[in-house]
């Protein structure tokens, strides 16, 4: 074995041109694996940071056409009566403001309704989290906080806990500190700080009603007890809530899922996608790389041949060629390895950010393991032809030196690899085309508003301060007005949220003089907006008018709706005249006075849903949201914007500004990430085909001195040599075409649910990749083609 | 005339200096000639007949074939030429292994432009006059000496060149076959064609109107 390595190593560096090749191919292919199987490990498969992870759950409450799966807490306190779980709690996330403690800040929050930290088996730094006294509706404000921000905002003060922290503008008491380990919900920004779900007072109002499904629940299976066992009786519970209160629950149903499960579920398929298609990258490497060490292994026969006249057994010849392929597979492990370190970098700061604990994916102990199982795997793997190949040598034939013709068998070996790499690559390419059209019509995608030269801001209103409708009001039209006189800004307006910024609200409504059907309460994303919302925006408005400043808190409720819910409630009629009610306070009837066109509101794939908008003062909430249109670069009024609201108040932290256009991109981001990683691996995938047909075709033209010599002695023009290597690579391409598609129209299937604005067997695109492998193949063959041309019939005729 | 050489010199890089294949062939071959090169091994024969057939093309000197200069000819339009006129039997057969007789002696006609039909009669004909019917689904290797050199005589005429050149063409035969190849070529001499052979038997040589002595390279005797 000694010998083996030893000689191995030696017949490696005698050829450096050979070995630097084999080791490139290898390591891109490993790197490259090594990487997404790292955020794979990372992503999907590692177990959540907490105490026996594979016990919590996540209970989720389901309606058609809501997966979403929050729940009211009235909800989740009746839950809680199950005995097969432990610590029931409910969460959802938000922001407040922290003030007194330097500049005012926005803090990111998780209202909970109970001791979150227990649930999950986290210890404290300091302190203790929230006890049922604490979550009750009037208890006393408290708040835990995470360690980064008691160092940055409370210094490390070690007295911290007992304080109070000015959170909303009312005193709360800090009872504990997180620590850093501690991160949940786990998401691309860590929270800042843990709040009982009652602290604001929307959160206080929402907590008491049945009907307000909106916080996410998660327990912990109780000691003996199944995740089967949970289902049932909490399934059970559910049923009886929706016979009990059928106005809120009747179509809802409790399910309980793996709380790691929901963690990654909507990232699972398009990163498996991603690992299957880094993998049939490394296939493809180990295929060329196979092929090369063919070639060599034509070039070594006599070596061989002498081995085995020697005495080399048929294992012993196999084994030293295994152990070749091995020391090379592990030198191009350990490039790959290194390759993996700067392609993760890589591959993380091109990611959208909402993959929840990519940030946190290394190249660790695991993930080497992983390499270097790999790299053993693939060294057998491209080994284990040649070496069988070599070992059925006819000893006696080769050394009598009379035939240096190509061994038929190994031809065929080495074609049927080669098409074998063909048909992966349009495997990769049809499945990378098709994200890639994906991202396209996204891209193309008419948002219902006009993205550019706009800047939005964030605006939440803390309860002390605003503790009213009227405050809140006046500080909207302050606020308006403010930005309206910024220079350089066209025109400026506010909605309760805005499109595609990851906020969304729906409402129920009813038509006045139409029965209410219970089991399909009809819901609507709502805004409630300012005058120019529309024209700021640049929603198109379809018939009738937009709000003006006249339809103020005085004046008689009004109501604009969108084409879709015009079209779907009032078929064949004229929606404008009409009065509905919307489930906001108890705010009456309202006339529908325009109608709008659609817009997206928190996808760009999502189908055209109801909308409607509401005057804001005519509906105020504690936050919302500005858009200014400006005149030119809008990035050059941000800081403006700031300080607008700054000048209106001080204690009022001014959000992030944002441009419209950076929400819609973010919108694309995860199928632009997809689609970037799958054509890079395509890329490759053909690169490398594209060298495994020339070095196929290139060794066909040396093996085929004599014969192009011959035919070009009986009269064959240099056109007709070209053809002949032509046609060998069109018959390779043409049957890894066949393959590839007929493998790609069963595999493009599972991509189905990434896929927007094309089916998984689109013909374009198989046309088109299909073309452009056929242009690869033929590029492949063109300087073999050119060689055999130049064959010298002479030198072919006279050497034998 | 049909074949003119004035001068032509061939030589191979040696050392520091050259070795010379051929020095000077000044050769006239009329029309209708039959011509036998005779020389000890190693005078420079095949490499006289693969010049002629345009085969190499790294010599200096002059060559006009049928009043074309072939030295000034560019590699396509010598080809060209070659193809028009010349049918090439090969020292070594040079048959391909991979295809079988009948494919074999298909070669040169799909290089001429014969359509599909033309090339089946043709084929078949010639499997006829040489009568080797029975072996043209056979590949090479499964052939002997003799009937391979058989196809590559057949497959040198097939496209009824004017001018057939002949490498040692029953070299490998026994005299049977060999008086059976010798007796074809008169034929097509008696018919028009111009041969040149390259032979090291008098019997052959007999067949032929006119006689070459190479040695060393140089026409020793003509
Ligand atoms: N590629 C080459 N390099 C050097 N010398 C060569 C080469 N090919 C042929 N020769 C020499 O040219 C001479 C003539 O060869 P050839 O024409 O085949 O002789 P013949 O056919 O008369 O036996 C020989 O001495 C041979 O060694
Ligand atoms: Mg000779």
């Amino acid at each position: 074995m000694i010998t083996d390595l030893r000689q191995a190593f030696r017949l490696l560096l005698t050829a450096p041109g050979f070995t630097s090749l084999v080791v490139a191919v290898l390591a891109i292919g490993i790197g490259a694996t090594t990487v997404i199987f790292s955020i794979v490990d990372g992503v999907l498969l590692r177990p959540l940071p907490f105490a026996d992870a594979e016990r919590l759950i996540a209970i989720q409450s389901v309606t058609r056409g809501d997966d979403d799966g929050t729940a009211s807490v009235p909800d989740v306190i009746d839950l809680k009566a199950a005995r097969t779980v432990q610590d029931v709690v409910g969460y959802t996330g938000g922001s407040v403001i922290l003030t007194g403690r330097g500049e005012a800040a926005t803090l990111l929050t998780t209202f909970v309704t109970g001791d979150l930290m227990a649930t999950l088996g986290a210890p404290l730094l300091r302190g203790r989290s929230f006890a049922d006294a604490d979550v009750r509706p009037g208890a006393a404000p408290t708040a835990v906080i995470a360690e980064h921000l008691w160092r940055e905002r409370f210094g490390a003060d070690a007295a911290v806990v007992g304080g109070t922290a000015t959170i909303e503008g009312q005193a709360c008491t800090i009872i504990g500190v997180a620590p850093e380990t501690f991160d949940f919900p786990i998401q691309s920004k860590r929270v800042d700080v843990w709040l009982p779900i009652a602290t604001t007072q929307i959160g206080a109002q929402l907590a008491s009603q049945r009907g307000a499904h909106f916080v996410h629940t998660i327990a912990r299976l109780a000691p003996g007890a199944s995740a089967e066992q949970a289902a049932a009786e909490l399934g059970a519970i559910g049923e009886r809530l929706a016979r009990e209160f059928p106005k809120s629950n009747a179509a809802r149903l409790v399910r309980v899922v793996p709380l790691q499960e929901r963690i990654v579920r909507q990232h699972r398929l398009a990163l498996t996608v991603l690992l299957g298609a880094v993998g049939a990258v490394l296939l493809i490497a180990c295929a060329n790389v196979a092929n090369l060490l063919l070639t060599r292994g034509v070039g070594r026969r006599r070596e061989l041949a002498i081995r085995a006249a020697l005495g080399a057994g048929r294992g012993r010849i196999v084994r030293q060629l295994l152990v070749e392929s091995v020391v090379l597979s592990a030198i191009a492990g350990a490039v790959g390895v290194l390759l993996s370190l700067w392609g993760l970098a890589a591959v993380v700061a091109a990611s959208p950010v909402d993959i929840p604990r990519l940030h946190d994916v290394r190249i660790d102990r695991g993930v080497l393991a992983f390499a270097a199982l790999l790299s053993a795997a693939t060294g057998i793997a491209f080994g284990m032809i040649p070496a069988f190949q070599a070992s059925r040598l006819d000893a006696g034939e080769t050394l009598k030196g009379t035939t240096i013709a190509a061994d038929p068998r190994g031809v065929r070996t080495r074609q049927i690899l080669v098409a074998s790499e063909v048909a992966i690559s349009l495997l990769l390419l049809a499945g990378a085309g098709l994200l890639g059209r994906t991202l396209l019509n996204l891209q193309r995608v008419d948002v219902g508003f006009a993205a550019e030269r706009t800047l939005a801001m964030e605006i939440s209103l803390p309860d002390t301060r605003y503790p009213n409708d009227p405050a809140r009001i006046a500080f909207y039209r302050r606020t308006i007005d403010a930005l309206r006189s910024i220079p350089g800004v066209r025109s400026a307006a506010a909605g309760s949220t805005l499109p595609l910024t990851g906020n969304d609200m729906g409402i129920g409504f009813r038509v006045e003089g139409r029965p209410v059907r219970d089991e399909d309460h009809t819901n609507a994303a709502y805004h409630a907006v300012s005058p120019d919302y529309f024209s700021t925006m640049g929603i198109r408005l379809v018939r009738g008018r937009a709000f003006t400043a006249r339809d103020d808190e005085q004046a008689p409720p009004v109501l604009v709706v969108s084409e879709t819910l015009a079209r779907t409630y009032f078929p064949g009629e004229d929606a404008i005249g009409k009065r509905v009610t919307i489930g906001y306070h108890n705010s009456g009837p309202r006339e529908v006075i325009g109608v709008v066109a659609d817009v997206k509101e928190s996808e760009l794939s999502e189908k055209a849903q109801p909308e409607m908008y509401a005057p804001f003062p005519q509906t105020p909430w504690p936050f919302f949201s500005v858009v200014v249109r400006t005149e030119r670069d809008p990035a050059a009024r941000a800081a403006a914007l700031r300080a607008a609201i700054v000048r209106l108040d001080p204690e009022q932290p001014p959000g992030d500004v944002q441009t419209l256009t950076h929400y819609v991109r973010l919108a694309t981001a995860q199928p632009r990430f997809t689609a970037t990683l799958a054509s890079a691996f395509a890329a490759i995938a053909t690169l490398l085909a594209g060298l495994g047909i020339y070095g196929v075709l290139a060794y066909g033209v040396a093996q085929r001195r004599r014969e192009i010599g011959i035919r070009l002695a009986l009269g064959a023009q240099p056109g007709d040599v070209r053809r002949l290597v032509m046609t060998q690579a069109a018959a390779l391409g043409a049957a890894g075409l066949g393959a590839g598609l007929a493998g790609a129209l069963l595999l493009t299937r599972a991509l189905s649910s990434l896929l927007f604005g094309v089916t998984a067997s689109d013909p374009t695109t198989f046309g088109a990749v299909s073309l452009l492998l056929m242009a690869v193949v033929v590029a492949a063959a063109y300087l073999p083609a050119r060689r055999a041309t130049r064959v010298d019939p002479m030198i072919a005729l006279r050497a034998d | 005339m049909l074949i003119s050489l004035r001068n032509v010199e061939k030589s191979y890089p040696h050392g520091v200096g050259r070795t010379y294949v051929l020095r000077r062939v000044n050769l006239d071959i009329k029309e209708g000639e039959f011509v036998s090169i005779m020389g000890p091994s190693g005078a420079g024969k095949s490499t006289l007949l693969h010049i002629l057939g345009m085969h190499d093309s790294a010599w200096s000197g002059e060559y006009y074939f049928m009043d074309q200069p072939v030295h000034r000819l560019n590699p396509k339009q010598r080809s060209e030429l070659h193809k028009k006129h010349i049918g090439f039997v090969f020292q070594s057969y040079h048959l391909l292994d991979n295809l079988t007789v009948y494919e074999n002696l298909e070669i040169p006609l799909s290089y001429r432009n014969v359509s599909r039909k033309d090339r089946q009669s043709m084929v078949a004909d010639i499997l006829d006059r040489f009568q080797i019917v029975g072996k043209k689904d056979l590949y090479p290797n499964q052939l002997s000496g003799g009937q391979q050199q058989l196809v590559g005589v057949a497959r040198a005429v097939i496209a009824n060149p004017q001018v057939v050149l002949a490498d040692e063409p029953t070299g490998n035969l026994h005299s049977a076959q060999g008086k059976e190849i010798m007796e074809l070529f008169r034929s097509l001499n008696e018919s028009g064609a111009t041969i040149v052979q390259v032979t090291h038997s008098e019997v052959n040589a007999s067949y032929g109107t006119r006689i070459i002595q190479l040695r060393d390279g140089w026409v020793v005797d003509d």
